[in-house]
C-alpha cells in the first residue's frame, strides 16, 4: 500500500509540473498585459511609467527566468503576489478556500443523498414507471443551467416564501447558524446540478450488477431482497461510481463558478475567473496549480478508497 | 467594469466658481461629508450595498475602476468635497482663499484625528499632495494637480499651494485628493487609516468589504453601523436579493433592468441630478481614414443617437446632438456648436470626400461578454453604415485584449472604432482634459484647443470663463476628436427603507449620510 502510495504521489507531483508550465505558457501566449489592466487605461500614464511598474512586478524579466522564480517561490510556500492589491496569493486563497471546500462538501452530499436512492430505485426495474420518470427528471436536471435552477431556488425560497436569504457567505467563525443558513440553497444547486451525473452512473453500473451471476447465487441462497440489494449489489456498484464521484468533486473544487455569482459565495472559481480577466498571472498560475493538486488528492482518495471497499484490490496490490 | 480615468478623475461642480481674489467671498458653505441627514430617520442597523463589480484594492490614490470611488467618502476627507447640489464645499479645509489663482491658502479643520488616533495637520496634506505627485505613484489625480510646484505646512492648521500657472478651479481639482496616513501606506489593503465616517472591519478583495463606523470620526455619527459592500456578479440574482431584502442598494443596475423598479413602492431609484457619464467612442486621428476630420464628421453624422439611447441604454440619459461631452444641462454648455444629428446623406458625402467610399470596411473593437450596450451601439452604427455601403465589422474581445489595442496614448489603430465611457465631473477643467494632448486615446494633438483650454482654466472671472469653455466646445465640436453619442444615466436602486443616499453626475455613489427611516 505504501508503495502504491508513494508511486502516486510521485505521479501526481510530475503532473503538477506539467500542470504549471502548462498555465504557465498558456499565460504568456495570451494577449494582454497585467500592468495594463491595472491601470484600466488611466489617461495620462506614459510608457515609461508602465515599463517600471512592469519591472516591479517581474515581468520584465526573461520568461524562463519567471517560471523558476515562481517554482522557487512555491517550494518555501510562497505563491506569489496579486498585481491587483497588497495581497499574497497566499492570503487571498486562505481567503476563499474555506467557501470552496464547504460548498464543494455540502453539494456532494446533497448530490450523493438524491443519487443513491433515486440510482437504486431505478435500476431495479429498467425502462419500468420510476425508471422513466428519474431518468426524465435527470435528464431535464442536466439541461438545466446551474444559474436557472439557482435563480428558482431563490425565487421560491427567498423571495416568495422568504425562508432562506438569496445571498451571502458567513464563514464558520463567525456564525455557525449563518453560515449554514446561506450555504442551504447554494448547496442544494450544487447538488441538483451533480446529483443526475451520479446517479445515471450508478443506474447503469447497478443494472449491470443485478444480472451478474453472484447475485443470483445470493437469492439462491435466501438472502433477503434488501440484503442483496445493499450488501451485495450497491456494494459492488458504488465502486466504479466513486470514481464518477471524484471527478465531480474535482470539478466542484476547481469552481462552480456560476454558483458562486449568483449567491454570491467567495470561492476559488470566481477568483481564477477574475485573474484570468485581469491577467492576474500569479494568482491565476497558483489557484489553477491548487485545484489540479486537490485533483490528484481526490483521485489518491478514491483509488485508496477502492481498497477499502474491494479486498481484492488490495490483494492485487500486495502481490504488486 | 473597467473605467477609464479622466472618467473617474474630478468632481462635478454645476456652481460657477468665483475666484474673485476675496477669501470671505470664497468662504464655502459649511455643509459637509459628515453632516446631515434626514431628522425623520433614525442611525443604527447594516446596510448592505452590491454592485456587479468587487472592489480590488482600498488606495483611492490608485484608484482604477468607478466602483472605488464609493469609498472615497466613507473612509477619507479631502480638502474639499462635491455637495449634492454640484457645489465645492469645505471638508477638512474649513475655508480657502486666493488673490491670483496662482497661490492657494487653505484653512484646516482643528482637532481631526486618523482612525487610529494620530492627529491629522497640515503635514499629513503635504506628505499626502507628495505622495500624488510622486512619478512612481500611478495615480490619475496627477494630471490635475500636476501644475503644483510647491505645497507648504504654514503651521499646524494652514497649508499653502504654488501652482506654475494660474489654476481657477483648483478647489475643484483636489476633491478627490484623499488625505492619508502616508506612514501605514505598505498595511492600506488590510487596514487602511483614513479620517472619514467608517474604518474596514474585514475585506476580500473583489468579493466583500465590511466597514463599521470610525469612533475617532470628526462629524456626526453616519447613520449605520455597518456597511458591507458585496460584489453581486449575476444581475438577476442580484435584482431579486434587493427584492428579497438580502441587499439594501444595487449600484448601476444594468439599464435593462431598471424598468423592473419603475413604480415599484419598495425601491427607490437614485439617479444624478446632472448626468455626465458619456460613452467616448475613440479612433485613431493619426492615421488614415480617421487623420481627416471629414471622416470623423461623417461618422458623427452617422450616428443614430436616438435609436442608440433607446435601444442600447433602454432610454436610461439623453442624446448628443452636438456630440458633446458637456450635457446640455451642464452650466458650462455653449458655444455655436455644429448639430450631429443623423443624416447618411450628409456622413455619406464627407466619407467619400475623406477617402471612404462604398465597400470599405471599418472596424468596431469593443469588449465581449461586457457592456451589452456597446455591443449593441456597434450593431445599430453597423446597421447605418450599411446603408451607404460601408462595412464594420464588430469584433469583440476580452477587457485585456481590447485594451492592449489602443492604450496608452500613442498607439496606432487605423480604421477601429473603440468604444468606452468617461465618469467625469460636470466641471469642463476635469471632462474635457481628456481631450488634451497625451492623454486622449484618440492621439490628438490640436494646439488651438491646448492653448483655448489653458485660457478657460486660467480665467477667474465666472462670465470670461464661461465665453472661454464655449470657445473650447467649438473647436471640439469642429474637429470630432471623439465620438460622444449621448450622456448615459447612471441608475441606483434602493430599498425604500434608506434615505439620504444620492450620486454624482458621473454616478460616484455618496453614501455618508446614508441612513434608516424611522
Amino acid at each position: 500500500m505504501l508503495l502504491f502510495v508513494a508511486r502516486r504521489v510521485a505521479i501526481s507531483i510530475g503532473m503538477l509540473i506539467a500542470t504549471s508550465l502548462l498555465i504557465f505558457a498558456a499565460l504568456r501566449l495570451l494577449p494582454g498585459d497585467p500592468i495594463i489592466t491595472r491601470l484600466g487605461a488611466t489617461p495620462g500614464i506614459d510608457s515609461d511609467t508602465i515599463q517600471r511598474l512592469r519591472e516591479e512586478a517581474g515581468l520584465e524579466a526573461p520568461v524562463l527566468e519567471q517560471y523558476f522564480r515562481w517554482m522557487s517561490g512555491i517550494a518555501t510556500g510562497d505563491f506569489g503576489q496579486s498585481f491587483f492589491n497588497q495581497f499574497s496569493v497566499t492570503e487571498l486563497i486562505v481567503m476563499r478556500l474555506p467557501a470552496t471546500l464547504q460548498l464543494t462538501f455540502t453539494g456532494i452530499v446533497i448530490a450523493t443523498l438524491i443519487a443513491v436512492p433515486a440510482g437504486v430505485w431505478a435500476s431495479l426495474k429498467p425502462l419500468g414507471v420510476v425508471d422513466r420518470i428519474i431518468t426524465a427528471l435527470s435528464t431535464a436536471s442536466i439541461a438545466i443551467p446551474q444559474f436557472i435552477v439557482g435563480i428558482v431556488l431563490i425565487l421560491i425560497f427567498a423571495v416568495q416564501l422568504q425562508w432562506l436569504p438569496a445571498r451571502g457567505y458567513v464563514p464558520i467563525t463567525e456564525s455557525l447558524s449563518e453560515n449554514l443558513i446561506r450555504m442551504i440553497l447554494p448547496a442544494l444547486t450544487l447538488g441538483i446540478a451533480s446529483a443526475p451525473l451520479l446517479l445515471r452512473y450508478l443506474r447503469a453500473t447497478m443494472i449491470e450488477v443485478l444480472a451478474a451471476p453472484y447475485i443470483r447465487t445470493a437469492v439462491g441462497k435466501g438472502q433477503s431482497s434488501s440484503g442483496v440489494l445493499l450488501k451485495h449489489a450497491l456494494r459492488n456498484a458504488l465502486i466504479p461510481t466513486l470514481t464518477m464521484l471524484g471527478l465531480i468533486v474535482g470539478y466542484s473544487l476547481g469552481g462552480v463558478v456560476i454558483i458562486e455569482y449568483v449567491f454570491g459565495i467567495p470561492g476559488v472559481g470566481s477568483l481564477a475567473i477574475e485573474a484570468v480577466f485581469k491577467r492576474d498571472y500569479a494568482v491565476l498560475q497558483s489557484v489553477v496549480l491548487l485545484v489540479a493538486a486537490l485533483f490528484l488528492l481526490v483521485s489518491l482518495i478514491v483509488d485508496l478508497l477502492y481498497g477499502v471497499l474491494d479486498p481484492r484490490l488490495r490483494a492485487g496490490q500486495k502481490r504488486g | 467594469m473597467l473605467r477609464r480615468g479622466s472618467w473617474l478623475s474630478g468632481i462635478v461642480i454645476a456652481s460657477v466658481l468665483s475666484v474673485a481674489g476675496c477669501a470671505a467671498a470664497e468662504s464655502p458653505t459649511e455643509t459637509d461629508g459628515a453632516g446631515g441627514g434626514d431628522p425623520a430617520t433614525q442611525a443604527g442597523g447594516s446596510l448592505t450595498v452590491a454592485a456587479a463589480q468587487g472592489l480590488q484594492q482600498l488606495n483611492p490614490a490608485i484608484r482604477t475602476f468607478a466602483w472605488e470611488e464609493a469609498l472615497f467618502p466613507l473612509l477619507w476627507n479631502g480638502l474639499t468635497t462635491m455637495s449634492e447640489s454640484g457645489e465645492v464645499v469645505s471638508d477638512l479645509a474649513e475655508s480657502w482663499s486666493t488673490d491670483d489663482a496662482g497661490v492657494w491658502t487653505f484653512k484646516l479643520r482643528s482637532g481631526v484625528t486618523f482612525s487610529n488616533g494620530d492627529p491629522f495637520t497640515a503635514d499629513d496634506v503635504v506628505a499626502t499632495f507628495e505622495y500624488y505627485l510622486d512619478e512612481n505613484t500611478a495615480t490619475q489625480e496627477r494630471n490635475k494637480i500636476a501644475m503644483i510646484s510647491s505645497v507648504v505646512a504654514v503651521d499646524d492648521t494652514t497649508v499653502q499651494f504654488t501652482l506654475d500657472q494660474p489654476v481657477a478651479t483648483f478647489p475643484a481639482g483636489i476633491v478627490w485628493v484623499r488625505m492619508l496616513h502616508v506612514d501605514s501606506l505598505d498595511q492600506i489593503d488590510s487596514d487602511p487609516i483614513g479620517t472619514g465616517p467608517f474604518v474596514v472591519s474585514s475585506f476580500t478583495p473583489d468579493d466583500t468589504l465590511t466597514l463599521v463606523a470610525n469612533e475617532n470620526y470628526f462629524g456626526e455619527a453616519p447613520g449605520y453601523d455597518t456597511i458591507e459592500i458585496v460584489k453581486a456578479a449575476d444581475s438577476t440574482s442580484a435584482v431579486t436579493a434587493l427584492r428579497s431584502g438580502d441587499i439594501d442598494l444595487l449600484w448601476a443596475v444594468p439599464q435593462g433592468d431598471v424598468a423592473l423598479f419603475e413604480g415599484d413602492d419598495s425601491i427607490t431609484l437614485v439617479r444624478p441630478a446632472n448626468p455626465s457619464q458619456w460613452p467616448s467612442w475613440e479612433v485613431d486621428t493619426e492615421s488614415a481614414p480617421f487623420n481627416d476630420v471629414r471622416a470623423r464628421q461623417a461618422l458623427a453624422y452617422a450616428i443614430d443617437r436616438q435609436t442608440i439611447l433607446e435601444a442600447a441604454y433602454y432610454g436610461q440619459g439623453f442624446v448628443s446632438p452636438t456630440n458633446n461631452a458637456l450635457s446640455e444641462g451642464n452650466a458650462w454648455f455653449g458655444g455655436d456648436l455644429i448639430d450631429y444629428s443623423y443624416d447618411l446623406d450628409k456622413a455619406k458625402a464627407l466619407f467619400a470626400e475623406a477617402g471612404i467610399t462604398e465597400g470599405s470596411t471599418l472596424t468596431w473593437w469593443g469588449v465581449a461578454g461586457q457592456f451589452p450596450e456597446w455591443n449593441t451601439s456597434g450593431e445599430i452604427l453597423q446597421a447605418s453604415l450599411k446603408e451607404i455601403g460601408i462595412n464594420l465589422v464588430i469584433d469583440n474581445n476580452d477587457i485585456g485584449t481590447w485594451v492592449e489595442a489602443f492604450y496608452p496614448a500613442g498607439k496606432s489603430y487605423p480604421g477601429y472604432i473603440v468604444p468606452n465611457f468617461q465618469s467625469t465631473p460636470a466641471e469642463p477643467a476635469y471632462s474635457l482634459n481628456f481631450y488634451l494632448n497625451g492623454r486622449c486615446e484618440c492621439n490628438w494633438d490640436n494646439s488651438e484647443f491646448e492653448q483655448a483650454f489653458a485660457d478657460a482654466v486660467a480665467e477667474t472671472g465666472a462670465t470670461e470663463r464661461a465665453d472661454r469653455w464655449a470657445t473650447v466646445q467649438e473647436i471640439i465640436n469642429r474637429e470630432v476628436p471623439l465620438i460622444v453619442p449621448l450622456q448615459s444615466t447612471v441608475v441606483t436602486a434602493t430599498s425604500s427603507d434608506v434615505t439620504g443616499v444620492w450620486s454624482e453626475g458621473g454616478g460616484q455613489l455618496r453614501l455618508e449620510n446614508a441612513r434608516p427611516k424611522g
